[in-house]
């Protein structure tokens, strides 16, 4: 039976670049490959940004599509296949919830689930444990390390983060910012 | 890039400019980024290698952050939907291609789709998705053979990025010598400026530039200029270039719409 570990070992266990290379060239089975290995990954991702099934069904749909249409355009000197395969499907889910938060401002909250993403003490890096990212984020104050966590793993634009937090999203913008240099001068010194 | 072709404060400059690039390109990474500012970056992803070097980055120092979130099987048959819409794609494209040998009927599917789509371009709907994917459909299709070049013929291009919305609609009239461009939506940064080529498709000339893209109108006019438009492989192309179009005569941005140009039919 294949569990969470099973399909994470399956992940590292094969070089997902040349599978990449050969679905640019058409190969179904090699594109059949990469679904197989990265699908419930990616699914989770987009789950946590749409909180929707339906629509993140749709979502993952539209992003395989663009993986076999865009497979050629995968240069592993950018990042690895998998970060190159996460960017698409985070890309797709994001343009979905404008779309559908454009109209209603409707934030959704879940005080505990967030506050537990927000806190990086209480599991939310999970495999990334001892990763420079996690280290770096303790680095940070509260309120921009909750913004730059909630606007990445959960798709809150500015705007939102605003109405969380009843600050202008001039502010919201500082925050992030200063959140994203901190994390990158301490990411580098690491 | 550097400051001299673009006004202050539009494009990186210094040190203080260069960290806004990053931080956009970490707030696109984000996702935090409203939707015009989302576009914006979207298009300079695919035009400026530095910021798409930048946007890398980014995605590499932030990816261990999808790493917690645990694995969900997507439903079962959703592969078999990812092929399904992956083979009606390859169908509508292919359909000209495996009518070829009967050729009236690809023609008449071809000429079909022409008169939806010139119907639907000339109502400005140029965002409705069965619109998309006709024009997409008419780009993707080979036609069945080269047609010759005929006085008064009438040529269509159709240029968009990555298969993905048409941006413009290129028509070529020979007998008024009129280029005209019609914008459904291309994104044109404030500092630049959008230049329309002509390809021949194998490289037996260099391009020739038909002008410049008019900043704020729906169409522009351009006159025609003496090119083998009726080449089987011709295309227009979209570059974009420094304010006012090439400095020296060649392209030398990046191609950021493009379309293959084929005779209108009559």
């Amino acid at each position: 039976m294949p569990d969470v570990a099973d399909t994470l070992a399956a992940e590292m266990a094969f070089d997902l670049a040349p599978l990449i290379s050969a679905t640019a060239r058409g190969d179904r089975s090699a594109f059949r490959a990469i679904y197989d290995a990265t699908s419930a990954k990616l699914f989770g991702v987009v789950l946590r940004i749409c909180r929707d099934r339906d629509k993140a069904q749709e979502v993952l749909q539209e992003a395989y599509v663009k993986v076999w249409q865009n497979a050629a355009r995968y240069d592993p000197a950018s990042g690895r296949p998998i970060t190159w395969l996460a960017a698409i499907a985070r890309n797709a889910a994001i343009d979905q919830i404008r779309r559908g938060r454009a109209q209603s401002l409707e934030v959704v909250q879940e005080e505990g689930e967030l506050e537990a993403i927000a806190d990086p003490a209480a599991g939310l890096m999970g495999h990334a444990d001892r990763s420079t990212l996690r280290v770096c984020l303790g680095e940070l104050e509260d309120i921009q390390r909750d913004c730059v966590v909630l606007a990445y793993c959960e798709g809150y634009s500015r705007e939102e983060l605003a109405v969380r937090y009843d600050r202008p999203e001039a502010t919201i913008k500082t925050w992030l910012r200063r959140g994203l240099m901190r994390l990158k001068d301490c990411m580098d010194r690491e | 890039m550097t400051g001299r072709s673009t006004p202050p404060g539009t494009a990186p400059t210094g040190p203080d400019d260069r960290l806004e690039l990053d931080a956009l390109a970490g707030e696109f990474v984000l996702g935090s980024l409203s939707e015009s500012e989302r576009r914006d970056a979207d298009l300079r992803l695919a035009t400026d290698p530095d910021f798409a070097r930048l946007v890398a980055d980014w995605r590499q120092r932030l990816a261990p952050l999808d790493d917690s979130v645990p694995p969900v099987a997507p439903p079962a048959d959703l592969f078999a939907r990812i092929e399904a819409q992956l083979e009606r794609q390859n169908e509508t494209a292919a359909a000209p291609v495996l009518a070829a040998s009967s050729v009236s009927p690809a023609s008449d599917l071809l000429l079909r789709r022409l008169n939806r789509w010139r119907a639907a371009a000339l109502a400005a709907a140029a965002t409705s998705t069965a619109l998309a994917a006709s024009l997409a459909a008419l780009l993707l299709a080979p036609l069945p053979e080269a047609e010759p070049v005929v006085a008064g013929q009438k040529y269509l291009a159709v240029v968009n990025r990555d298969g993905a919305q048409p941006a413009i609609v290129v028509s070529v009239d020979i007998e008024t010598g009129i280029v005209s461009l019609r914008d459904l939506g291309a994104e044109q940064p404030a500092d630049r400026s959008l230049e329309v080529w002509y390809l021949a498709g194998d490289g037996s000339r260099p391009p020739l530039s038909l002008g410049v893209l008019a900043d704020s109108a729906d169409i522009t006019h351009l006159p025609v200029r003496d090119a083998d438009y009726g080449r089987t492989d011709a295309a227009i192309a979209i570059t974009l270039e420094p304010k006012g179009g090439s400095p020296n005569g060649d392209p030398t941005g990046p191609v950021v719409y493009s379309g293959k140009l084929i005779p209108e039919p009559r």
